[in-house]
C-alpha cells in the first residue's frame, strides 16, 4: 500500500535548542566566562562540542528585582549561571501561594466532550510533520521563561538574615538539576541580573566532560544548599548558627550503588532475594561499628536483619529518613560503644549526608528534641527518652526492636522480624526487590476484586484520544498486580538520557510526563524504565497512513500514564474501576499502602 | 487516590445495607399505607420501579461516557446500581402484587424483567466469586489475548521438540501424539461449563509415567512439558472463568433496551385503559 | 519482569505480552482476523472494519539491494530481509477483521430493540392489538358479554381505546385525552344501569356525603364504642389518601378487572371495607358490636300475632303451631315463601268468610218507596214496582249510593239524606227529605237505565266522575267482574216496564265532568312514576303521606319472578277459577311458579258439590285472567316486569295487582282490547265445561246467571227479582271484585278526600265486621283507622331496596341444628286475654332503644340512603317519625317494621359467632354486609 506512509523529517537531537534565540556573539561572551574558560575544549567529544553544549543546552535569561527564579520544590532540570547581577537564596520557607505557582489548567467538562467527540478511530494518530515549530514548546518555555512571578516588598516578608546572596560568576541549582531532586530552596533575583540556564543534560556533559566543574559544584553545594538542606532536617531543627555550620563542615557525602542502577537491574531481579540482597552494596551492616548518622538525599535504602542465613527486610527508607541516631543517641546515654542494629543496604542509587557520631553528640543532642519538633509524637517520645535514660541497663544493648521506633520515625512501620505475617513479609519482600517502592502514583490492582473487565484501559484511552496508556499486566505481589502504569517514581531513570528533555517532572505534581511534540522516539526512556512502563509506538496521520521518516523508518513517540493531570477527578484509571479493584497509591507511604492491601 | 485513611469493605457494607434497609422501610410502609386507603399501589411502586430501572440503565451511560466522571466514580455508582438491583427486585413483586401477571405484554415484560434481574444476581455472584479463583490460578492473561498466549505455547512446544535433550521418540511421541493437540486445541464445551483439571492431571500423569522409559538425563525433560501443561491448563480456565465474567452481560445489557421500551409502552398503556376513574 | 515466587509460572505467559509490545486496545470495535490464532498484525483493523494489515516494515534501498527496517521494539531486523524487489519478506494475506466482544454485544442490544420495536409495529398493525396490550382475561361475566365485539370491545370498557397511539402519549403527558368527560364509570353504568343510579355511583355507600356523615355522626355518638375513625386523621397525612372527603369513588377502585376468568369481581376483603372504616375490626367474633333489634321483623302484611296464635288459639283448637305450616321454602332456600290463605288460614277464618258473604253485595237494590205520599208531596217517581210501594222501607246499596252520586241529581237527593239513609226514616213532612227521595228515586231509575243502556262504560264513567280519578280497562275488568248489561236489561224490563217511556238515553247518562282517560295518559303517568326511584326519594316518599311507597313481591324476581305477584295472586283466586286453571293449561301445570295453584286446586275438592255450579260460573270469572296468569314464558321473558310494574303504580293497591295490570298489558299486546270490556272469548270456559251440552250457554253469559242455583253457593252477579235486586256474590277470600272496590275507595281516601260519604263507603265495604271481614287481617296494623291503608300481601319486602345487611336463610337451614326456625327465632310470650290480632297490634309497643349495630363510619361519605337507614335506625329507636307508618313498608329484612315490635327476641352476636369465626366460616363484613345500600334502578 503506497498510500499508506507520509514522508517527514526525523527529528535529531538539538533540533529543539533550549533558546531558540543565541546567537553565536553570544556564545563567545559566555566562553569568556571564569567557569567555561577554565574548561579545556578539547576535552570534549567532537559531536558534543562545548560551543554546541553552550548553543543548544543553554539560554540567557533576564530577572527583574524580585522576580523568583526557581521556586523551593520544584522538580528543576536545569542549573543557573550567574552571568551578572546577584541572587539571593530564601533560607526559609516560603508559602506556595507566594511563589505563585501556576494553576495547572483542567479540562471543562465541555471541553472533554468535544475531546471525546472529535477522537481520532485511528491509534495514536497524530497531525503529520508535527515535531517542528509548536505552540506547545513556546508556551511551555514561556511559563518557565516569559511568565514571571516576583514577590512584592521583600522586606517585609524576608528577613536580611533569611536571604544568603550569590555574586556573578556562581552556579546554582545544579544538585537539583543533577540528582533529579526537587530544589531544595527558593531563589529569588535581587536587583536585575542576567542568568545563563543550562538544562541537566547540558550540564550533565559539562561535568561529564570537565573536572573543575566537579569540583566546583561540590564545594559549592557545601557552602549553600546543604546548610538549607540541614536546616530543613526535623533532627536538626533549632541548632544554632554555629552548630549549623560545624556539622555542614564535617558532613561527608556519600553515594551508593550506580547512578544508572536500571540497566542492571533486569538482570539483578532475576535472582533469588537473598542473592540480591547480598549484592546491593552496604551501607552500614548489623553489628558493625557505628559509622555515625546517616541522612537520605534520594535513593532508598533497604533496612534488614539478619535472620538464619538470610536477611529478614523490615522496610525500606527513602529521600528525608535518617538513620543510626537511635544507635548514638544511646551510645551518649551508656557510654558504652553500640554496633548497628541493623543493616543498611543501598537498592539502586542512594545519596547520602554522614554526619560523624562526635558532631551529633556535640551538636544535635543538646537541642533534641526541641518544642519547635512538632510532631506530638517526637514530644512523647522524648518524654519516654527523658524517663527512660536513668535506668538504662549497663552493659547490655538496650536495643530491644521496640524501642527503636521511640526515635526514627521510620521504625514505626517496620515490622518486628517475629511479628511479621508471613504474606506481608512476602509482600514487603518483592515490592523492594522490584523495586516497586520507588513509585509515588503506582496503579495497584487487586486481582481478588478485579473483575477483568477493562474499564480502566476503556477510560484512560478515553481520556486520551482513544489510546490507552498503560497495560493492564504487570508484577502480581500476592493477590495484588502492579501494572504497567507509569508509577510516576520517586526516582524517574527514564528521565536520564532523554537527549532533549521531552521527558519531565511537572514542577508542582512531580507527576511525569512526555511531551509528545519534542520526544524524537529514541526509546531510551522506555528502555531506561525498569518497570517496562514507558511503550513506544509507531505513529500514524488520521487517515491511518503511518509515519515514516525519509528513510522509510516508522516514526515513535514514548507513550505512558500522565495521570490524567489536565482532568480533574484523578487518574480516570482508579475512576472508572467499578470494584474499587484499582487504586493509584504512594508505595512510600507504607501505612496508607497496607491499609489498602488489605482492606 | 487513596485517602489516608482507607475504609474497610464490611464497615462500608454496613453502613449501605442500613441505609438500604431504612429506605426500603420507608418505601413499604408508604405503599402498605397506600393500599390501606384502597390506593393503587401499582401506580406508585410502577412509577418508583420504572425510576429505579432508568436510574440502573444509567450506569451504562455513565460507564459508556467517561467524561460523565463528575457524576460519581464508577464503583459508587455500582454500589447504587446493586442495591437498586434489589430494591427493583422487590418492589418488582409488589408491584406485580405477588403474582405472575396475565397480559401477553405484561408477561413480556416481566420475563424480561426476571431475565435482567437474574443475570444481574448471577453477575454479582460471578464478579464477587470467580476474581479470587483466577488468581488463586495465576498466570494472569487479558482475555484477548489468550490466543497468543496459547500460540506462544505451541511455539515453546515445538521449540522443546527440537531441542537436542528431546530426542527421544518416546518424548518426541508425547509431544506430537498429546501435547500438542492439547495445546492447539481448545477445551469442550462441557469444560466451559465445569471448568476442572481432569485433563490436566491425566497429561502430567502420562508424563510421570513416561519416566519409566527415559534415561536419567532425558528424564529432566519432561520438567518444561509438564510446565506446558499447566500452563495451557491455566489458559483454559482462564478462558472459561473470563468468558462467562464477560458474557453474562450479554444478557444483562442487551435486553435493557427492550425493557425500557416495555416499560414505557406499559406505562403509557395503563395510563390510557387506567380504571378508577 | 520477574516472575513473582507465588506463581512461578507467570513469566513465560507474560514474557509472550510483553513480546507482543502494544497497548492493548478493548475500546477498538475491531479485532484483527488472525488474532484468534494467534497470530494478530501489529497495526490491526482499520476504524471501518477492513484490514489495516501492512508489511512488517518498509525495505530500505541499500545500494543494490535492500535491508529490513523493522523497528526494534517489534523484533528488529529479520533474519530473512525483503525480497528482491525490495518488498518485506513477510507481507500477510489480509485479514476479515471481527468485531470485538463489546461492539458485538451492542450489535445484539440494537438488534433486539429494532426487533421489539418491530415486532409492536406490526402487532399494531394488525388487529390484534388489544389481545395483547389486555392486562389479562376479563371475568368471564364480562367476557362473555363483550366475545363478539372484537377488538373493539376494549372501548366498551375504555374510554380512550380507540384512539391512536400518538393520542394516547399526548394524553398522558397532556394530561387531557380528549375523553376525560366521559369516566370508565361511566361506561359501566351504560350496562349496569339498573344497580345503581348515574348521580349516586361514585358516592361512597352510593350514598351523599352530608347523609352519610350525618348518618356515622349519629353511629358514633350512639354507639357505646365511638372509637372515631382512623382513617380521619390518617387521611390528612402529607402524601393525602388516595380518597378525601366525599371523593367520588369509581368502580374500580374495588372491582379490578382482567384477573381471570374465575375471579368474583364483586368479593371484597375486610381490608377493603376498612380502609374507610376507622373502627379496624379484627375479627366478628371478637369485636363487633353486639346487634341491635336484629333480624327486625320484615313488613308483615297482615295483622298476623305469632304469639297469640302459637300460645292461644292453635292450642285451643289443639293443633300444633308449626312454622313450616306457613312458611315455605322457596327455591333458593329462603324460608320466606309463604303458603296461600287455604293452607294457612283457612282452616279456620274459611267459615266466617263465607258466613259474612253469604249474601252478596247489592250493585242495585230499590228501596220500598211511599208512591203515594210522594205524590201528595208533589214528587212523582213515575211507574215503580208494586211490591215496592206499600211504603217506605230499605236502603240504597253502598255501591249504588256510590253510583248515584254519579248523578248530580241523585248526588244532591243523598246530600240531603246522608249516606247509608234508610228510607224508614224518611219524614213525609219534611218537603226536601221528599224532595230529595224523589232524586234519589229518579236517581235510581237513571242508574239502572244507564247500566242497561252501557253496562261497565257506565260504571267506569261514573265511577271517574265520583272518585275523580280514571279507570283503566283492566281495573274497571276487575270492577265490573263480567258485569253483562243483559242481566240489567232483563230486571229492567221487569221492574220499570215503562223505563224507556218515562227516561231517553240522552237523560240517563250523567254528563262527565271529566272525560275518560286513555291508556296513553296512563302511561305517561306510569313515566312519571317510573323516574329513578332512589334512595332519597324513597325518604321523600316516607316523609310525605301521599306519595305512597310502591310494593314489591316478597323476593327478588331476579330469583323467583313468579313469586310474589303470580303466586298470591294465584292464591287468591278462586278455587273454581284454579280449577280451570289446572284443567285447562298443562303449561301451567309444568310451570313450578304455579304450585301455589295446585294447593288451592287441592283445596277445590273441599267443597265437591259446587264443582258444576262453578264450572258454569266460571264463565262469569274474567277469562282473559287465565290464559295470561299462567303463562309462564310471558314472564321469563321479562322477570323484572312483574315487579316493575309494582313500583311504576304509586298506588297503594298491593302487589298482585300491579303484576296483574301487566300480565293485562302483555295479554294486551299480544290481543288488543276489541272494545271497554275485552273479555268476550272465553277459552277458559271452553276448556272447563264439563258437560259439552252447555256449550251453547257459554255463547251468551246472560243464561250463565242461574236465577235456579241456591243463593248461599252463587257465586258472581245474580239477579234477584224477588228481592229488586242485583248482587254480587263474593267468590270467598281474595276476591278480586271486593279488592278492587276497596282499592279503590280507599286510593280515593287516602288522595284526601274528605268526604263523610267516602268513609261511610270504605266502612260498608271494608270494615271488619262487615261482609268479607277483609281488613280484620288486611288493615292497617295501627288499627287506629281505617283509612290509611290496606295490606293485602302478607309481607311486603322490595328486593329492589338493598339495605346495609344480608341474610341468606339456605345455607343455615341446612344444617341439622338450625333446621327448626324456633333454634334461631324465638316467639315472644304475649299477655293472656290479647287474643285478637286488632288488640295485640293495639297493644304493641314501640321497640327498645338501640343503637344502629354498623358503628364506625369515617365522615367520608352519605347519601339519602343513609338517612333511610338512619331512619329506618331511628324508627326502631322510638325516635318518633312522620314516616313511621310506610317508613314499614318497602325496606327490606333488616328494617324494623315501624311502631310494631317484633314478635320475636332478636338474635344475638353469639348466636352467629357460635359458627361464624373466622377461619371456621366465613365471617368478613360482606358476608352480612352490603356496601351498596338503596333501591335498584327501574326502567
Amino acid at each position: 500500500m503506497s498510500a499508506t506512509v507520509t514522508i517527514t523529517h526525523r527529528p535529531q537531537r538539538w533540533d529543539q535548542p533550549f533558546c531558540d534565540s543565541t546567537a553565536p556573539m553570544d556564545v563567545r561572551t559566555l566562553l569568556e566566562q571564569p567557569l567555561f574558560a577554565g574548561m579545556n575544549p578539547h576535552d570534549f567529544p567532537k559531536q558534543i562540542p562545548l560551543e554546541g553544549i553552550l548553543r543548544n543546552d543553554a539560554r540567557v535569561v533576564d530577572f527583574e528585582d524580585g522576580d523568583i527564579i526557581i521556586r523551593e520544590g520544584d522538580y528543576g532540570s536545569s542549573a543557573f549561571l550567574i552571568l551578572s547581577g546577584n541572587v539571593g537564596v530564601v533560607l526559609k520557607t516560603l508559602p506556595s501561594r507566594m511563589l505563585g505557582r501556576p494553576e495547572r489548567r483542567q479540562r471543562s467538562l465541555v471541553e472533554s466532550i468535544r475531546e471525546w467527540w472529535n477522537r481520532s478511530p485511528v491509534a495514536e494518530s497524530r497531525q503529520s510533520n508535527n515535531s517542528g515549530s509548536s505552540q506547545e514548546v513556546s508556551s511551555r518555555r514561556g511559563r518557565d521563561g516569559q511568565v514571571r512571578v516576583y514577590l512584592q516588598d521583600i522586606p517585609r516578608i524576608l528577613a536580611p538574615t533569611d536571604i544568603e546572596s550569590m555574586k556573578a560568576g556562581e552556579l546554582f541549582g545544579e544538585m537539583a538539576a543533577l540528582t533529579r531532586s526537587p530544589r531544595s530552596a527558593t531563589v529569588i533575583s535581587q536587583g536585575r541580573c542576567r542568568l545563563l540556564e543550562i538544562r541537566w543534560q547540558g550540564l550533565r556533559e559539562l561535568m561529564k566532560y570537565s573536572p573543575q566543574l566537579r569540583q566546583y559544584t561540590a564545594q559549592q553545594y557545601r557552602e549553600h544548599s546543604l546548610k538549607v538542606h540541614l536546616r530543613e532536617t526535623p533532627l536538626l531543627h533549632g541548632l544554632s548558627e554555629y552548630a549549623v555550620d560545624a556539622v555542614a563542615q564535617n558532613v561527608q557525602f556519600q553515594s551508593y550503588g550506580d547512578f544508572e542502577w536500571h540497566q542492571p537491574f533486569r538482570e539483578v531481579i532475576r535472582q533469588d532475594v537473598n542473592r540480591q540482597i547480598e549484592s546491593e552494596p552496604v551501607i552500614a551492616i548489623e553489628g558493625d561499628y557505628l559509622g555515625g548518622l546517616y541522612m537520605i538525599r534520594s535513593g532508598f535504602v533497604r533496612v534488614s536483619r539478619r535472620r538464619g542465613d538470610g536477611h529478614h527486610t523490615l522496610t525500606y527508607l527513602g529521600k528525608g529518613d535518617y538513620f543510626g541516631f537511635s544507635e548514638i543517641l544511646q551510645y551518649a546515654n551508656s557510654g558504652a560503644s553500640v554496633p548497628w542494629q541493623h543493616s543498611f543496604r543501598a537498592i539502586g542509587y542512594v545519596d547520602l549526608l554522614q554526619i560523624p557520631t562526635s558532631d551529633v553528640v556535640q551538636y544535635v543532642l543538646p537541642n533534641w528534641p526541641n518544642p519547635q519538633l512538632g510532631t506530638k509524637r517526637g514530644r512523647e517520645n522524648a518524654d519516654r527518652i527523658q524517663t527512660s535514660l536513668p535506668d538504662q541497663p549497663q552493659g547490655k544493648s538496650p536495643f530491644s526492636e521496640p524501642k527503636i521506633d521511640l526515635y526514627e520515625p521510620w521504625a514505626r512501620s517496620a515490622v518486628p522480624v517475629h511479628d511479621a505475617a508471613p504474606e506481608h513479609q512476602q509482600r514487603l519482600e518483592q515490592f523492594v526487590q522490584l523495586r516497586l517502592i520507588n513509585g509515588e502514583q503506582a496503579m495497584v490492582i487487586d486481582l481478588d476484586r478485579c473483575t477483568r473487565c477493562d474499564d480502566c484501559v476503556r477510560a484512560c484511552a478515553e481520556t486520551h484520544q482513544g489510546n490507552p496508556r498503560f497495560m493492564r499486566t504487570g508484577p502480581v505481589v500476592g493477590h495484588h498486580m502492579v501494572a504497567n502504569a507509569c508509577m510516576h517514581c520517586t526516582d524517574p531513570v527514564c528521565l536520564i538520557g532523554c537527549p532533549t528533555g521531552a521527558i519531565g517532572r511537572e514542577h508542582s505534581t512531580g507527576v511525569v510526563q512526555i511531551n509528545d511534540q519534542t520526544c524524537i522516539g529514541c526509546g531510551t526512556c522506555s528502555q531506561s524504565c525498569p518497570y517496562e512502563n514507558i511503550r513506544m509506538v509507531e505513529i500514524f496521520d488520521p487517515q491511518f497512513r503511518q509515519q515514516v521518516d525519509e528513510r522509510q523508518l516508522p516514526i515513535l513517540k514514548a507513550t505512558k500514564c500522565d495521570l490524567c493531570v489536565d482532568y480533574s477527578g484523578g487518574p480516570a484509571c482508579q475512576n472508572a474501576c467499578p470494584h474499587d479493584a484499582l487504586v493509584r497509591i504512594n508505595m512510600r507511604e507504607t501505612d496508607v499502602l497496607s491499609q489498602w492491601l488489605d482492606r | 487516590m487513596a485517602g489516608p485513611m482507607i475504609e474497610q469493605f464490611w464497615r462500608r457494607r454496613l453502613r449501605h445495607l442500613t441505609l438500604f434497609l431504612l429506605l426500603a422501610a420507608v418505601g413499604s410502609l408508604w405503599l402498605y399505607w397506600q393500599r390501606q386507603n384502597l390506593g393503587r399501589t401499582s401506580f406508585p411502586s410502577g412509577y418508583m420501579l420504572f425510576a429505579i430501572v432508568l436510574t440502573l440503565a444509567a450506569y451504562r451511560v455513565r460507564k459508556r461516557w467517561h467524561f460523565l466522571r463528575g457524576l460519581g466514580s464508577s464503583s459508587a455508582w455500582l454500589h447504587l446500581h446493586i442495591y437498586l438491583g434489589f430494591a427493583a427486585f422487590g418492589l418488582f413483586w409488589v408491584h406485580i402484587g405477588f403474582q405472575w401477571p396475565l397480559g401477553t405484554l405484561e408477561q413480556v415484560l416481566a420475563t424480561v424483567f426476571m431475565l435482567i434481574t437474574g443475570s444481574g444476581f448471577y453477575g454479582l455472584y460471578l464478579t464477587r466469586t470467580y476474581p479470587k479463583k483466577l488468581t488463586a490460578v495465576g498466570n494472569e492473561v487479558l482475555y484477548e489475548q489468550i490466543p497468543i498466549q496459547r500460540r506462544h505455547l505451541v511455539r515453546r512446544a515445538e521449540a522443546l521438540a527440537l531441542d537436542g535433550k528431546y530426542q527421544t521418540e518416546i518424548l518426541i511421541d508425547f509431544i506430537d501424539r498429546r501435547l500438542m493437540p492439547f495445546l492447539t486445541r481448545g477445551r469442550s464445551f462441557y469444560y466451559l461449563l465445569f471448568p476442572n483439571g481432569g485433563t490436566r492431571r491425566a497429561l502430567l500423569t502420562e508424563v510421570e509415567n513416561l519416566n519409566r522409559y527415559l534415561t536419567s538425563d532425558h528424564q529432566s525433560g519432561t520438567v518444561p512439558l509438564k510446565r506446558l501443561i499447566q500452563d495451557k491448563d491455566d489458559l483454559d480456565f482462564h478462558y472459561a472463568l473470563q468468558g462467562r465474567l464477560k458474557g453474562w452481560l450479554f444478557v444483562h445489557i442487551c435486553l435493557t433496551g427492550v425493557l425500557i421500551v416495555l416499560a414505557g409502552l406499559h406505562t403509557v398503556l395503563v395510563h390510557v385503559f387506567q380504571g378508577g376513574v | 519482569m520477574t516472575p513473582s515466587p507465588a506463581n512461578p509460572n507467570d513469566g513465560e505467559l507474560r514474557q509472550a505480552n510483553v513480546l507482543q509490545n502494544n497497548y492493548h486496545r478493548p475500546n477498538f470495535p475491531w479485532v484483527c482476523g488472525n488474532a484468534s490464532i494467534g497470530e494478530p498484525c501489529w497495526t490491526g483493523p482499520t476504524a471501518d472494519g477492513s484490514c489495516g494489515c501492512r508489511a512488517e516494515c518498509y525495505p530500505i534501498a541499500r545500494g543494490s539491494g535492500w535491508a529490513c527496517s523493522r523497528p526494534l521494539h517489534r523484533g528488529g531486523t529479520c533474519s530473512e530481509g525483503p525480497t528482491k524487489d525490495g518488498r518485506c519478506c513477510n507481507e500477510r494475506p489480509p485479514c476479515v477483521p471481527r468485531r470485538s466482544l463489546r461492539s458485538q454485544r451492542q450489535r445484539l442490544s440494537f438488534a433486539l430493540l429494532s426487533m421489539t420495536l418491530g415486532i409492536g409495529l406490526i402487532i399494531y398493525g394488525s388487529g390484534r392489538t388489544y389481545d395483547v396490550i389486555a392486562p389479562g382475561p376479563l371475568s368471564s361475566p364480562h367476557a362473555e358479554r363483550l366475545a363478539h365485539q372484537g377488538n373493539d370491545r376494549c372501548a366498551s370498557c375504555h374510554p380512550q381505546a380507540h384512539q391512536s397511539l400518538g393520542q394516547w402519549v399526548g394524553g398522558m403527558l397532556g394530561g387531557g385525552t380528549g375523553e376525560k368527560n366521559i369516566t370508565q364509570t361511566d361506561l359501566c353504568l351504560n350496562c349496569h344501569q339498573r344497580d345503581m343510579s348515574r348521580e349516586h355511583s361514585r358516592l361512597a355507600h352510593n350514598v351523599a356525603p352530608t347523609d352519610l356523615a350525618k348518618l356515622s355522626e349519629d353511629v358514633l355518638n350512639r354507639s357505646e364504642s365511638s372509637s372515631g375513625s382512623i382513617r380521619q386523621v390518617s387521611s390528612r397525612m402529607v402524601f393525602g389518601a388516595p380518597f378525601k372527603n366525599g371523593q367520588p369513588i369509581a368502580c374500580a377502585t374495588c372491582h379490578r378487572e382482567h384477573h381471570g376468568q374465575a375471579i368474583d369481581m364483586k368479593a371484597m376483603t375486610d381490608q377493603q371495607c376498612q380502609s374507610c372504616h376507622g373502627q379496624n375490626f379484627h375479627s366478628f367474633e371478637l369485636d363487633h358490636p353486639e346487634f341491635n333489634n336484629w333480624p327486625q321483623v320484615a313488613g308483615q302484611g297482615i295483622r298476623f300475632d305469632h304469639s297469640s296464635h302459637h300460645f292461644k288459639h292453635f292450642p285451643q283448637g289443639n293443633r300444633p303451631f308449626e312454622c313450616s305450616q306457613c312458611h315455605r321454602d322457596d327455591r333458593q332456600g329462603n324460608v320466606q315463601q309463604l303458603v296461600g290463605f287455604e293452607q294457612a288460614c283457612g282452616a279456620c277464618h274459611q267459615g266466617a268468610i263465607d258466613l259474612s258473604i253469604e249474601r252478596g253485595f247489592a250493585l242495585l237494590q230499590l228501596p220500598s218507596l211511599d208512591v203515594d205520599a210522594l205524590r201528595a208531596s208533589q214528587q212523582d217517581v213515575g211507574q215503580w214496582p208494586a211490591e215496592l210501594s206499600r211504603g217506605f222501607d230499605g236502603r240504597i246499596s253502598p255501591l249504588s249510593e256510590l253510583l248515584l252520586r254519579a248523578d248530580p241529581e241523585a248526588a244532591a237527593g243523598l246530600a240531603v239524606l246522608g249516606p247509608g239513609f234508610d228510607f224508614l226514616d224518611l219524614d213525609t213532612s219534611d218537603g226536601t227529605h221528599t224532595l230529595a227521595a224523589g232524586q234519589v228515586a229518579w236517581g235510581i231509575k237513571r242508574l239502572v237505565a244507564d247500566l242497561s243502556l252501557r253496562g261497565n262504560e257506565a260504571i267506569r264513567q261514573r265511577l271517574q266522575i265520583v272518585l275523580e280519578q280514571p279507570i283503566d280497562d283492566q281495573r274497571l275488568v276487575r270492577l265490573s267482574q263480567n258485569f253483562s248489561m243483559t242481566l240489567v236489561q232483563d230486571s229492567a224490563g221487569i221492574w220499570f216496564p215503562q223505563l224507556w217511556q218515562e227516561l231517553t238515553p240522552e237523560q240517563v247518562t250523567p254528563k262527565s265532568s271529566m272525560h275518560q282517560k286513555r291508556p296513553a295518559d296512563q302511561t305517561n303517568q306510569v313515566a312519571e312514576s317510573a323516574r329513578l326511584v332512589l334512595p332519597n326519594d324513597i325518604l321523600a316518599r316516607i316523609l310525605n303521606p301521599e306519595l305512597v311507597m310502591p310494593d314489591g313481591p316478597q323476593e327478588l324476581l331476579a330469583e323467583n319472578p313468579l313469586q310474589g305477584a303470580y303466586g298470591a295472586s294465584s292464591v287468591s283466586n278462586t278455587p273454581s277459577r284454579s280449577g280451570a286453571v289446572t284443567n285447562s293449561t298443562p303449561a301451567g301445570s309444568a310451570n313450578p311458579s304455579v304450585s301455589t295453584n295446585l294447593t288451592t286446586a287441592a283445596v277445590a275438592p273441599s267443597r265437591p258439590e259446587t264443582k258444576p255450579n262453578t264450572a258454569s260460573s266460571s264463565t262469569t270469572v274474567n277469562p282473559p285472567q287465565i290464559p295470561t296468569s299462567d303463562d309462564p314464558n310471558l314472564l321469563a321473558q321479562n322477570p323484572l316486569s312483574g315487579y316493575g310494574s309494582g313500583t311504576d303504580t304509586s298506588s297503594s293497591v298491593p302487589l298482585e295487582v300491579p303484576a296483574e295490570h301487566h300480565r293485562a298489558n302483555d295479554r294486551e299486546i299480544a290481543n288488543p282490547p276489541a272494545s271497554g270490556l275485552p273479555n268476550k272469548t272465553v277459552p277458559g270456559a271452553t276448556a272447563n265445561q264439563e258437560p259439552p251440552a252447555q256449550q251453547s250457554g257459554t255463547a251468551d253469559p246472560s243464561s250463565a246467571t242461574p236465577s235456579v242455583i241456591g243463593k248461599s253457593k252463587l257465586v258472581g252477579w245474580v239477579r234477584d227479582d224477588a228481592g229488586f235486586s242485583l248482587d254480587y256474590h263474593l267468590q270467598g277470600h281474595g276476591d278480586l271484585w271486593m279488592k278492587e272496590w276497596i282499592d279503590v275507595l280507599i286510593e280515593r281516601q287516602s288522595s284526601g278526600a274528605p268526604e263523610v260519604w267516602l268513609a261511610y263507603l270504605v266502612g260498608e265495604m271494608a270494615a271488619p265486621d262487615k261482609a268479607g271481614n277483609c281488613l280484620l287481617c288486611h288493615g292497617d296494623r295501627s288499627g287506629s283507622n281505617l283509612t290509611a291503608s290496606v295490606n293485602w300481601a302478607a309481607r311486603y319486602r322490595d328486593p329492589t331496596l338493598k339495605g346495609w345487611t344480608k341474610f341468606n336463610h339456605r345455607p343455615h337451614t341446612l344444617l341439622p341444628g338450625l333446621s327448626d326456625c324456633r333454634s334461631c327465632h324465638q316467639l315472644r310470650e304475649t299477655p293472656a286475654g290479647q287474643d285478637s290480632p286488632a288488640s295485640a297490634v293495639a297493644n304493641r309497643r314501640p321497640a327498645p332503644t338501640g343503637s344502629f349495630h354498623w358503628a364506625g363510619f369515617s365522615k367520608s361519605a352519605a347519601d339519602g340512603t343513609g338517612q333511610v337507614q338512619l331512619a329506618a335506625a331511628s324508627l326502631d329507636t322510638a325516635v318518633p317519625n312522620p314516616s313511621t307508618e310506610q317508613g314499614q313498608r318497602g325496606q327490606d329484612g333488616n328494617l324494623q317494621t315501624a311502631g310494631h315490635r317484633s314478635d320475636f327476641h332478636s338474635l344475638t352476636k353469639t348466636q352467629c359467632a357460635a359458627c361464624h369465626q373466622s377461619g371456621s366460616t366465613r365471617s368478613g363484613c360482606s358476608t352480612c354486609h352490603n356496601y351498596h345500600v338503596g333501591q335498584r334502578v327501574q326502567k
